[in-house]
């Protein structure tokens, strides 16, 4: 199936004198949400280029792997930063392209180009392919006009295998790209074996047309975006937890079309604090937090709790042992995670960091905490990638550093076994916070937290360091951003959530619990906490207790729980009603397809389902009628004190059941189960009467006192007057 | 009150070897005199010196109940002995951070903010009741009667930390039914401050901790416990102290026109200081708990 349709590009195979053997070949690729296989005539005799998903995709990392390739002349390439290898034979790249038949590497996201090159000796000269051009670029040949590209080099291994993590950018993503339910991309793998002659076959001719007519072609299939579902009328707005991003995006995208109780969902991912702000005023009719509102705060509307997804924060990183391989494993604990947040590692030029590792694969604390693994030598100002909003992210994870002994030492200033100490502008940082704090200025260029957790996991899916450098030039100001790092030197950290980790298939650290364990961010880890997790006086979830944990429990778990209004009738208790019955029904059914729960969200314990189921509860039964009249306020107690009026608390009966109203839960049949909605009044108390007896002593004994004190002086010295007559004493 | 005794000796005459009986009036403007002492000395005691108890007892108790809270031996469960640290009050509005003690008599409130003993503790279903003192022994409740309802109170006890909003706060003389919500705290002083009228009852309703099943075992009421009233036992030691006064009294006049005057400066003035502060604390214990 040859799809060459350029002309030009006839011409040139006619003048490479390629025989049909060696003819560019893309098989149909049977296109399925496992993955797909596909050969690769192009590449090799036997080569198959396999994609581990193809179909049902987003804004997600894909593994493209290969076999049957000619080997590369080095196990890794010998690049970085905008820097290619010119020594190494045989280097493989992988694009995300436009269209299921790409013409040339003009239509592959940040293509760098082919510039040509002239005829020489045997080789006739061989014309330029401009790169992939984004909107508004003049360079046809800047490959990086607007941020990284996502295309990935790498070397084939001996035995003609290799592979490679790519992250597919969706039309939001990259929008000149445009791929999404309607718009159809690919995958084009494009080994360079050189020209004819062997020339040519290193990292900086990949572009050659030599090399792209040996490429393979695998198409994907993306899922719809958000467009599936028109936000008109009255949307149920939801806010808040962006480690739930992911699920509700699965979810809004499929609850708007179910045929028995659609609800249009208008969702924006923002920080809980902000969340929790929006719903206790009613600018949003749902929050999704992970802490219940600030015990201060005085909602407009009463408000209950209802879990609907676990989310952790995750540790993850992009790092490539010193033979290219990526690392699998980390163990972290909570003092390493301190260093990290802090800013701890040297620079040059910051005497607060003086002393101290360069980096943390430098740390001796943590090569002895991960023997065994040749790690990178780690560049200096390699900071890990963090959020920078205000988030219950951040709050979970400082928490967990502050609550360990050791870390809160190291952070009030006593220096580790090995001797590195705490950059002294954070020294005796109080934790826990929402957000990073900022405090060393001197690496304010490097260890800059990064907007939006979907941006730091894309930032660290394609192993950018943060920061950027403002340079003035003639008086405008020029951000430099890092380059990303080439797959087979990548040494990125970042602090994330585990379903972001999850979709771009980036491997996440073991952290140390308060039990003493490392424990993963698997579903194991993350279930083992959630059968601990306790419900408070409020009915919200609390905060993990990291005390007395399961030593398989993942410390930083996330329950992310819906904060919905219980005082909604008509319309808007049902869009309510619709939107938790979808989360807890179908959307806990995990697999990849819009409306399930996405990979990386471990199905909902039963425990916080029946609190959740309780919370519907609380929505069915609707406004409660307002409680009784308080007695009259002022009740004076100077009366008798009516001695032995029970004392105690005794419990009140409970006020009468709500009147009236009958919640008609129609359409509700979602859940199995429907609890009958039976509101029950919190019990109310009675407190006993204080006995009172009025008690003046004080005044009266102070006034008798002076009463006394004048008195007493004034009789002595009217004594004395009259007990020495002038006429006796002469 | 020390300055009571160092004038007694003006009521014996005051230059030695004089024949002259002392007159009639000297004699009462000399008593008068010694008791307006006393009493004002009693005022000041309950304003100011008592401060000082109360401040040393609340930096003893603190430390010892820090150490059970590290070690996780703070008291959960109930009857527990008077007098014991229980629980720590915060009241960010009033600047209050105050260790509570077990029990509520006058004896006990003098240590600090008491929690009455036969209610549950606070964080457990019911209603904590937790008194302190308005005036007297530094008064920790002095500006209760500033809270407002919303205002958010902090309980540290065995269970952990749990944070209670203000709901209601009035005089309270009879049976009060709460506005929902288990997990009750009520703080309760006397109001007004020096003359007390009535009992000021602040309640809180918990909203934030884990909210404990109720009390078991709760000991029954005692007319001890209730904030307004004194207590009578206290009878006893205030005359056994008084009686220990008036021996001393007799001594110190004794040695004063006896002995060298210098070592009776130096033996009495602190024994007397120490009797009349014993005096006084077993006086105040008759006076309301609450003062």
């Amino acid at each position: 199936m040859l799809r060459i349709t350029s002309s030009a590009h006839l011409r040139l195979l006619g003048a490479l004198g390629l025989t049909a053997a060696v003819l560019p070949w893309v098989n149909t690729a049977t296109a399925t949400a496992a993955g797909a296989s596909v050969d690769a005539p192009g590449a090799g005799l036997a080569a198959t280029v396999t994609v581990s998903k193809a179909a049902n995709l987003g804004n997600e990392a894909v593994t493209v792997s290969w076999t049957g390739f000619t080997p590369s002349s080095a196990h890794q390439l010998q690049n970085g930063g905008d820097s290619y290898d010119t020594s190494t034979r045989n280097p493989v790249r992988v694009y995300e392209c436009r269209g299921s038949a790409p013409v040339s590497s003009s239509d592959c996201y940040g293509s760098p180009g082919f510039r040509g090159t002239p005829a020489s000796g045997t080789e006739p000269a061989v014309p330029a392919v401009p790169g992939f051009t984004y909107p508004g670029q003049t360079d046809p040949f800047a490959n990086q006009p607007d941020g990284p590209a996502n295309w990935q080099d790498v070397a084939t291994s001996p035995d003609g295998s290799g592979q490679v993590t790519l992250q597919l950018f969706t039309r939001r993503e990259a929008p000149s790209l445009g791929c999404d339910q309607s718009r159809v991309c690919s995958i084009v793998v494009v080994p360079n074996y050189g020209r004819a002659s062997g020339a040519g076959a290193v990292e900086d001719q990949l572009d050659g047309p030599w090399a792209w007519d040996r490429r393979t072609v695998v198409p994907l299939q993306f899922l719809p975006l958000d467009d599936t579902c028109q936000l008109g009328g009255s949307p149920l707005t939801i806010e808040g937890s962006p480690s739930a991003a992911r699920a509700l995006a699965s979810w809004r995208g499929a609850a708007c079309t179910t045929a028995t109780a659609p609800v249009t969902v208008d969702y924006t991912a923002i920080g809980e604090p902000q969340a929790r702000e929006d719903v206790a005023s009613g600018l949003s009719d749902v929050g999704l937090v992970t802490r219940p509102l600030e015990v201060d705060a005085r909602p407009a509307h009463p408000l209950a709790y209802a879990p609907v997804a676990l989310s952790a924060v995750a540790i993850a990183f992009q790092v490539d042992d010193l033979t290219g391989r990526p690392v699998e494993h980390m163990n972290l604990n909570p003092r390493l995670v301190a260093k990290l947040i802090t800013a701890s590692y040297r620079v040059a030029d910051d005497n607060r960091v003086a002393g101290n590792p360069t980096s943390v694969f430098r740390d001796p604390e943590f090569r002895g905490l991960n023997p065994g693994v040749a790690w990178p030598g780690g560049s200096p100002g390699n900071h890990v990638l963090l959020l920078g909003d205000l988030s219950d992210t951040t709050w979970a994870l400082t928490r967990w550093i502050d609550a360990d002994p050791t870390a809160r030492a190291f952070l009030d200033g006593k220096p580790d076994p090995y001797g590195m100490h705490v950059n002294l502008a954070y020294k005796g940082l109080k934790l826990p916070v929402s957000t990073f704090p900022l405090l060393d200025e001197a690496q304010q260029d490097s260890f800059q937290p990064v907007q939006g957790l979907d941006h730091v996991s894309r930032q660290l899916s394609l192993s950018q360091f943060p920061g950027a450098i403002t340079t003035y030039e003639d008086g405008v100001a020029v951000v430099t951003k890092p380059s990303r790092q080439p797959t087979g030197r990548r040494e990125t950290l970042g602090i994330i959530d585990t379903a972001d980790a999850a979709a771009f298939r980036i491997p996440t650290a073991s952290l140390l619990n308060p039990a003493g364990r490392y424990a993963a961010a698997d579903s194991a880890g993350l279930a083992a906490a959630a059968g601990r997790l306790t419900v408070d006086v409020r009915g919200s979830v609390a905060p993990l207790t990291l005390t007395a944990l399961d030593p398989a429990a993942y410390p930083l778990l996330l329950p992310v729980q819906a904060v919905v209004p219980t005082d909604r009738t008509g319309a808007s208790r049902e869009s309510v009603l619709r939107f938790l019955d979808y989360a807890l029904g179908a959307g806990q059914v995990p697999g990849d397809s819009l409306g399930q729960l996405p990979d990386g969200y471990p199905a909902l314990p039963a425990a916080l389902r029946t609190q959740a189921l309780k919370a519907r509860g609380a929505v069915v039964a609707g406004p409660q009628p307002a409680v009784a009249a308080h007695p009259t306020p002022g009740a004076t107690g100077t009366a008798s004190p009516t001695a032995n009026a029970s004392p105690t608390a005794t419990a009140a009966t409970p006020t009468s059941p709500r009147s009236g109203q009958t919640p008609s839960p129609g359409g509700l049949s979602l859940l199995s189960g429907d609890p009958t909605p039976t509101p029950v009044l919190p019990p109310r108390l009675v407190s006993a009467p204080e006995p009172a007896s009025s008690s003046g002593v004080v005044p009266v004994v102070l006034l008798a006192g002076l009463g006394a004190l004048v008195a007493g002086p004034a009789a002595v010295l009217l004594t004395r007057r009259a007990r020495t007559p002038p006429w006796l004493t002469s | 009150m020390t300055v009571a005794l160092a004038v007694l000796p003006d009521v014996t005459p005051a230059a030695p070897g004089l024949q002259r009986p002392p007159a009639r009036g000297l004699l009462l403007g000399g008593t008068l005199t010694a008791v307006g002492l006393l009493l004002v000395g009693f005022v000041v005691h309950l304003a100011v010196l008592s401060r000082l108890s109360e401040g040393r007892d609340q930096a003893v108790l603190r430390g010892q109940f820090r150490d059970q809270v590290r070690k996780g031996t703070a008291p959960v469960t109930l009857p527990l002995p008077d007098g014991r640290p229980i629980a720590v009050l915060q009241v960010p509005r009033l600047g209050i951070d105050a260790l509570v003690v077990q029990g509520t008599t006058g004896a006990d409130l003098a240590h600090g903010p008491g929690h009455r003993a036969s209610s549950p503790l606070p964080g457990q279903a019911g209603i904590a009741v937790v008194a302190g003192r308005r005036s007297a022994y530094g008064g920790p409740f002095a500006h209760l009667d500033r809270l407002r309802i919303g205002d958010l109170l902090t309980t540290t006890t065995g269970f952990g930390k749990a944070t209670f909003r203000v709901d209601d706060v009035r005089h309270n003389g009879a049976p009060l039914t709460l506005p929902p919500g288990d997990g009750r705290l009520q703080l309760v002083t006397s109001d007004p401050a020096w003359t007390p009228q009535h009992a000021l009852v602040v309640s809180a309703v918990m909203v934030d901790g884990q909210l404990q099943p109720a009390a078991s075992g709760l000991p029954a009421p005692t007319a001890q416990e209730f904030a307004l009233l004194g207590d009578p036992r206290a009878a006893v030691p205030v005359v056994v102290w008084a009686a220990l006064l008036l021996s001393l009294s007799v001594l110190l006049a004794w040695g004063w026109q006896r002995l060298c005057r210098p070592v009776v400066w130096i033996g009495g003035a602190p024994a007397a200081l120490a009797v009349l502060w014993q005096l006084a604390d077993a006086l105040a214990r008759l006076l309301p708990s609450t003062l």
